[in-house]
């Protein structure tokens, strides 16, 4: 016994066993959402070929077999043909092959699990897709972690693009059942049982189903070992891509943030961040766009193949086919700006410049000088970067970087005392390279017998790329006593600090020049054997 | 080479020339259309046929009315407009042109 219903089509009325009208419903569904698009023409489309179903039908129909069967329904819509079949362009939408075609394939989709998570239900979907247990996922996923945390980092980028099983439908494609209604109906109504007698034996039935003839299953088993080793083959490329695309974005994010241990003794990159690296490439307004434009062209490919290897092991179809356009746009436009930017650039670039000043120390009204150098920074909290080799102090406060000049005592040639400042700037142009050297600031002055040299030299926080050096060479004349305070082995050169500063040092006392450097001051000597 | 595509694109272009075609000699419903059709094998499936009508009466090149039939429902017979018949002449004088170009090409 069969349960038949009356249905009303193309003005006409039939029996119809239950399966038949569920394919034609089916079938008419797909009509209209094809033909939703064009409205009221579409409206009309639908109902002609309504019409002509029914005339199909009424064909079909004899004294001896009153209801319409499912083969019957089949047949009409082979005649009619598939929404697809319409279309005459030759390539038909994927989308309307997907549906079509659910009955024939297996098109299982990975969806996150919302019914059985812990956290974003990747584990639990990720299970259902491969058909395991989520626990050997989620210890997997565990064990990465420990991997650099390269678990965390997939995890989170699943997270992100795998959608979640909303409806009955998505979540039985989690499953790779076929989508329509009696399947919905058999996942509800399974659902439903579960929860009322809490029964987990409820595959027997399909298990038993399964052992009906042993050579049909050796060919299936034959038909499923060539799949598994197609999608096995399909997935070893997918996740190729994810991984060196997921350790290229590691590489990149730690470049970016200054880690740079991951290159190893690769030695001309050591120790050079990112946005260093771009400041090869730039001197001016123009770095930003430079970091920008780099790290979009290297950034891009490395997205693609990440979001390209996860859409083949998940089998995961876009409907955005405007996304690739947009990256490969995208990608061509930063190379553009960065290889503009940098052409631009170099042209106006590699000139160095020195500017030297040398001024009298005035020394005649004074026996005794006192040399001294002061902390000319306001600001107690500086940062201390580091590009390349050169250090500097960035304060906050009023977005300046110090430096501190590097200080040679020598002989003075006549019998005047100087101090000349030499200052030097690299990465400029040949136009304006004076006002370069102006935006050193660097002073010191005397007042009667204390000549005060800053501690440091100043520029603009966005000049650093000029990597400015200061150099003072202090020319003491033969007879001229001087005191130097502690504070000046701060400036001085490596050598000279050593020599007066560390064993037994000059500081304090009064020294004079003589050939061989600064020597205690032999007045000074005296006293010092007199007060033994 | 996908020949299906080029002949399915071949069908396609001349299919719309032969439902002019049939309705000139006479007003038809969409059934007797889809006879004549696939009589000639111009027709793979019959559902082709209602969105290119559809389409063609919302050029304005046919306009339908309703008939009583002796069985079953009413029908919807087609016929040509005068918009309809000045296409049909100018994808005669086409059709005529584009088989001897091609005849010209093949028998060279």
């Amino acid at each position: 016994m069969k349960k038949t219903l009356q249905i009303h089509i193309g003005g006409r009325h039939f029996h119809m066993n239950e399966d038949a009208y569920q394919n034609l419903s089916h079938y008419l569904d797909k009509l209209k959402a094809h033909f939703a698009a064009e409205g009221e023409s579409g409206r009309e489309i639908v109902e002609d070929i309504e019409q002509r179903i029914a005339e199909l039908l009424e064909n079909r129909i004899t004294e001896g077999k009153q209801a319409v069967t499912a083969e019957d329904v089949t047949e009409i819509i082979k005649i009619l043909g598939k929404v697809e079949d319409f279309v005459y362009t030759g390539q038909t939408d994927t989308d309307y092959q997907e549906s079509g075609s659910w009955d024939r394939r297996d098109n299982r989709r990975f969806y996150r699990d919302p019914d059985n998570n812990y956290i974003g239900g990747v584990a639990s979907g990720l299970g259902k897709y491969f058909d395991i247990d989520p626990l050997w996922i989620r210890l997997a996923f565990f064990a990465l972690i420990f991997l650099k945390g390269v678990g965390i980092i997939i995890y989170i980028i699943l997270w992100i693009v795998v959608p979640k099983a909303h409806t009955t439908a998505e979540k039985l494609q989690m499953k790779g059942m076929p989508v329509n209604l009696s399947t919905i109906k058999e996942s509800v109504n399974a659902e439903y049982e579960k929860v009322k007698t809490n029964l987990s034996g409820f595959s027997k039935s399909s298990e038993a189903r399964k052992a009906t003839n042993a050579l049909e299953s050796l060919i299936r088993a034959l038909g499923l070992i060539m799949v598994a080793i197609f999608k096995f083959i399909i997935g070893a490329i997918g996740i190729t891509f994810l991984v060196v695309g997921s350790l290229f974005l590691a590489a990149l994010i730690m470049l970016s943030l200054g880690f740079t241990n991951i290159l190893g003794d690769f030695h001309f990159l050591h120790g050079v961040t990112l946005p260093d690296f771009s400041v090869m490439f730039a001197n001016t307004g123009h770095y930003t766009l430079v970091i920008i434009s780099l790290i979009l062209v290297l950034l891009i490919p490395i997205v693609a193949l990440i979001y390209g290897g996860i859409r083949i092991i998940f089998n995961i179809r876009t409907k955005n086919r405007y996304l690739g356009v947009f990256l490969i746009t995208a990608w061509f436009l930063a190379l553009f700006l960065f290889v503009t930017l940098v052409i631009a650039n170099g042209t106006n670039y590699a000139v160095e410049a020195t500017g030297k000043q040398s001024s009298q120390i005035e020394t005649g009204k004074y026996p005794k000088l006192h040399i001294q150098v002061r902390d000319n920074t306001e600001d107690k909290r500086m940062t201390v970067y580091s590009v390349f080799d050169h250090k500097f102090n960035y304060s906050k406060w009023d977005e300046s970087l110090y430096t501190r000049p590097r200080l040679h005592i020598v002989s003075s040639k006549d019998s005047g005392m100087y101090l000349s400042v030499e200052k030097r700037v690299k990465n400029i142009g040949l136009e304006d390279s004076e006002e370069y050297l102006d935006e050193v600031a660097y002073y010191w002055d005397q007042k009667d017998s204390v000549v005060s040299m800053d501690e440091y030299f100043y520029t603009g926080d966005d000049e650093f790329w000029m990597f400015p050096e200061v150099d003072l060479t202090l020319r003491i004349p033969d007879n001229q006593v001087i005191v130097l305070s502690e504070s000046v082995c701060e400036l001085l050169v490596w050598d000279q600090q050593n020599r007066y500063c560390s064993d037994s040092p000059l500081t304090g006392k009064e020294v004079i020049m003589t050939n061989d450097g600064l020597q205690v001051h032999e007045n000074q000597k005296r006293s010092v054997n007199r007060n033994k | 080479m996908d020949f299906e595509n080029v002949k399915a694109q071949m069908r396609k272009g001349v299919l719309e020339f032969c439902i002019l075609s049939i309705l000139s000699k006479g007003d038809a419903y969409a059934s007797d259309i889809l006879n004549k059709l696939k009589e000639s094998e111009l027709i793979v499936v019959e559902g082709t046929l209602y969105p290119l009508l559809t389409r063609q009466k919302n050029a304005g090149l046919l306009s339908y009315r309703w008939e009583e039939s002796t069985q079953g429902p009413p029908r919807k017979y087609y016929a040509l407009t005068d918009n309809g018949r000045e296409g049909l002449k100018e994808l005669e004088v086409s059709w005529k042109a584009l088989i001897e170009a091609v005849d010209s090409i093949m028998n060279k």
